[in-house]
Formats: C-alpha cells, structure tokens, sequence
C-alpha cells in the first residue's frame, strides 16, 4: 500500500468514525423522543381514564337523580289520588249529611204543623180565638223554618254541583223570571228594561239561581214603590262584560252592605219583607264558582243595584299567571 | 165482601197518626194496616202461611226507615208474581233526584214529596187513598 492509498483509508475511516458518531447520537435522541412520546401517552391515557371516570360518576349521578324524580312523581301521584279519595269521601258525607238534614229535621216540623192542624180542626169547638191565634202562628213557624232547611240545601248543592259552562242567553232568562213572577202578583205594575241578547259563557243552572234571586229580590223590594222599575243592562268592566240589574225598590244602606251577602244575614224583618236571608249567599256561592266577582250598591228608598262578572277578567288571569 | 186494607209504611208514629188521620177524613173507616219498618211490611206481604199473605189495594211506602228501607221493600214486591202489580206510591221527604230515579226504576207507580204543610200533607195522603180506593174498587165491580 503505498502513501496515497494510505491517507485514502484514514480518510474514509475518519468519515465512518464520523457518521457512526451521528448514528449514534441521531439514536440517542430517537431514544430520547421515543420516551417522551410514551411519557406524554401515559399522561394522556391517565387524565383520559379520569375523565372518563368522572363521566361514569356523572352519569350514575344523573340517573340517580332520574330515578329520584321519577319516585317523587310515582309518590306525587299516589298523594294526589289519596287526596283526591279523601275529598270523594268528604264530598260523599256532605251529601248524606245533607240528606239526614232534610229528612231528619223535617220530620218534627211535619208533626209539629201537623197536629197543630189537627187541634185547628178536630178540637175547634174547645179551642178560643186566642188558642186558635197560637196554633197558627206555630203553623207559620213551622213552614218558614222548613224554608231555611231547603235554602240551607239549596246553598250546599250549589257547592258540590260540577260546573258545566255552555251559552246562556241572560236576557231571555231575566224575561222568563219576570214573567213569572208577573203571573204570580198579576196586580203588581213594574217598569222592566232588559237590554236584548246578552249571551255569556256560564252554567246555565247556577246563572239562573243567581238571576232568579236578585229578581226576585227586586221585585220584592219595590212592591211598595210607586212607580216601579226593574232593568238589565250589560256595562263593560276592564275585558270583561259586567251584568247589572238595578231596581228602584226600598234599598239598602251602604253601611250595611258587608252583610248583604252573608247567609242568614237580613237588612228587613219579616213583616216588612218576607225572606230567609239565604238567596244572595247562594248568588255569591254561584258566582265565585264561575271565577267572578258581585258586589252590591243601594240607597235607603231609592232602590239597590247588582253587578256581577261570570268569570275572572283576563288581567286578574294574567296575574295568576305571572306568580 | 172483603176489602183489601191499604198498607202504609211509616217508621215516625207520628205521621202514622196523620196519615191515618188524613184517610179517615177522605175515605172514612177503610182498612188501614200501618207497620213501622220494611221488615214489618214484608212481613204482611209474605207471610209463610199462604192464607196470612196481605194484598193490599195499595202500599204507601217511606224511604228511609230503620230495619229495612223503602227501596228493598218495593223491589221484593216487584219480584214475586203475587205481588209484582200491587199499586206503590213513595212517600218521602227526600228531595234528591237519584231517589226518585231509583224508585221509579224498581217500579214505584208514584213518587210524591212529603210536604211539611200540613194541610198539603193531608191532601196529598187524601188523594192517594181516594185514588187508589176508588179505582180499585170500580175495577171490582166491574168483575
């Protein structure tokens, strides 16, 4: 081998110590990488279990929570019909209640107006004027004490009934009222406006108990008038019609007006006015079944006035609805 | 000739009295049998003994009674042949519907109201004897 040849090897060997030296660092530095890499995938797949686990644990939690609110509703409804069931049952011993009421305490007035007949026409010969007084004002008794039983009835029905609402023409109702009460006191002269096709939405058994008993009460009330004057009118009150029926009769004073409407309650006694005090409870009870509101205004001789809705006006809705 | 008592059904003794009371002063001395509960009516009506068997011209019936009821003595006379065309008026002082539609489904031929008034009261007893009386018995003479 000779010089040239010489230096040719040391040079292709420095140039292979060389390139063995990148080798190797290119390796260690692959090695390097190649740890961080799995270091950085270890970290990756531990925090990815942990939120995995978390999920899980969500998860569980929300169908507990699932299960909760469909327990609470199973045990909502199993209270609402066990309350529903108490208030059948309460209802069911209204009405037996009221139903032992009007057998049980009618049959002592019977016996009572019955055997004061009985004396009045089996015993007349023995009995003088004064006894014979007696007897029928225990006769008088008798029947008008049998006429609170059946408007005390009449009150707790009007409870209890369902209420079906369908059209109802008031007008026709108010004419058909008057009119008979016309055939009854076929003597008296009353005025009568009623305003023509009011039709309102309302159940048509309660609206007529309601109108049968404020025109009966103003009728009554202005036997004594002059010039008597009974009308119907509709006003508008907020959204909602307002029904007004206003006699000219003897009226009432406004300080009185709070116990207009509580049962048993009476503004007349009876030998000016005949009544039981019960029928402008029914008109409220009836009422307020439908949502809406009466209320009354008058004046000692110059007659009474009624106003009455057959539902809550859409403001008053709108309020329920906003709490 | 003997005539058919009218059988009234009545637990107060009271209205027994008036009613009775009531026929007398419309129809005079007619038979009466007066009982004070369902049982005693079905009793009367259904005796073991045949020849004891009552058929009345007609049965004056209350509803709410002690014992027995008024609603189950009428359907027990509606259910025997014997007795399935006997005259029933119902004399209550019941107001409700479901009552009167019970009634008349089992076969009441009449549902009359017990007024209070008495005077009411005498003639409305008055008039379902003299009614049933004397149609009864002008179907007799008839035969």
């Amino acid at each position: 081998m000779n010089q040239q040849e010489r230096d040719q090897m040391d040079r292709a060997q420095l140039q292979i110590e060389t390139l063995t030296t990148e080798l190797m660092e290119t390796q260690r530095g692959l090695t390097a990488l190649t740890f961080e890499l799995e270091e950085r995938v270890a970290e990756r797949t531990a925090s990815l279990r942990e939120s995995n686990q978390k999920l899980k644990e969500e998860v569980a939690e929300r169908e507990k929570a699932e299960e909760e609110v469909r327990r609470l509703n199973e045990e909502l409804e199993l209270r609402v019909d066990r309350r529903t069931h108490e208030l059948e049952a309460a209802n069911r011993d209204l009405d037996s209640f009221a139903y032992s009421v009007s057998h049980d305490l009618r049959a002592p007035l019977r016996s009572i107006d019955g055997f004061s007949l009985a004396l009045l026409e089996d015993c007349s010969d023995k009995i003088d004027d004064m006894g014979k007084d007696y007897l029928h004002r225990i006769r008088r008794s008798a029947q008008r004490m049998a006429q609170l039983i059946d408007d005390l009835l009449q009150l707790s029905r009007i409870v209890r009934r369902e209420l079906t609402r369908q059209p109802v023409n008031l007008s026709r109702e108010t004419r058909e009222i008057l009119c008979h009460l016309q055939e009854q006191n076929p003597e008296r002269k009353v005025e009568l406006f009623i305003e023509e096709g009011l039709t309102d939405e309302a159940d048509p058994t309660l609206i007529r108990v309601v109108l049968q008993n404020i025109l009966e009460n103003a009728w009554k009330y202005t036997s004594k008038a002059t010039q008597a004057r009974i009308e119907l009118r509709k006003e508008n009150h907020e959204d909602r019609p307002m029904y007004v029926i206003r006699d000219n009769g003897a009226g009432f004073s406004m300080a009185y007006v709070d116990k207009l409407f509580v049962p048993f309650q009476r503004l007349h006694s009876d030998d000016e006015f005949e009544g039981t005090g019960i029928g402008l409870a029914i008109v409220r009870r009836a009422i307020h079944r439908h949502g809406g509101t009466v209320s009354a205004s008058g004046k000692i001789g110059e007659g009474a006035c009624f106003r009455f809705t057959l539902g809550p006006s859409v403001s008053d809705v709108g309020g329920a609805q906003c709490e | 000739m003997r005539v058919d008592p009218i059988l009234l059904v009545e637990d107060s003794e009271d209205e027994r009295l008036l009613a009775r009371r009531a026929l007398k002063r419309s129809i005079g001395d007619y038979p009466i049998i007066a009982v004070a509960n369902g049982q005693e009516a079905i009793d009367h009506l259904f005796s073991p003994n045949p020849a004891q068997c009552l058929t009345p011209k007609v049965v004056i019936l209350d509803l709410k009674m002690p014992k027995m009821g008024g609603l189950e003595v009428l359907k027990a006379i509606r259910s025997n042949p014997r007795t399935s065309a006997l005259p029933v008026v119902i004399l209550t002082s019941s107001k409700e519907h479901r009552d009167l539609v019970d009634c008349y489904q089992s076969g009441a031929n009449s549902y009359v109201q017990k007024p209070v008034d008495s005077t009411e009261y005498s003639e409305t007893i008055a008039v379902i004897g003299r009614y049933w009386a004397t149609i009864n018995e002008r179907a007799q003479i008839q035969e």
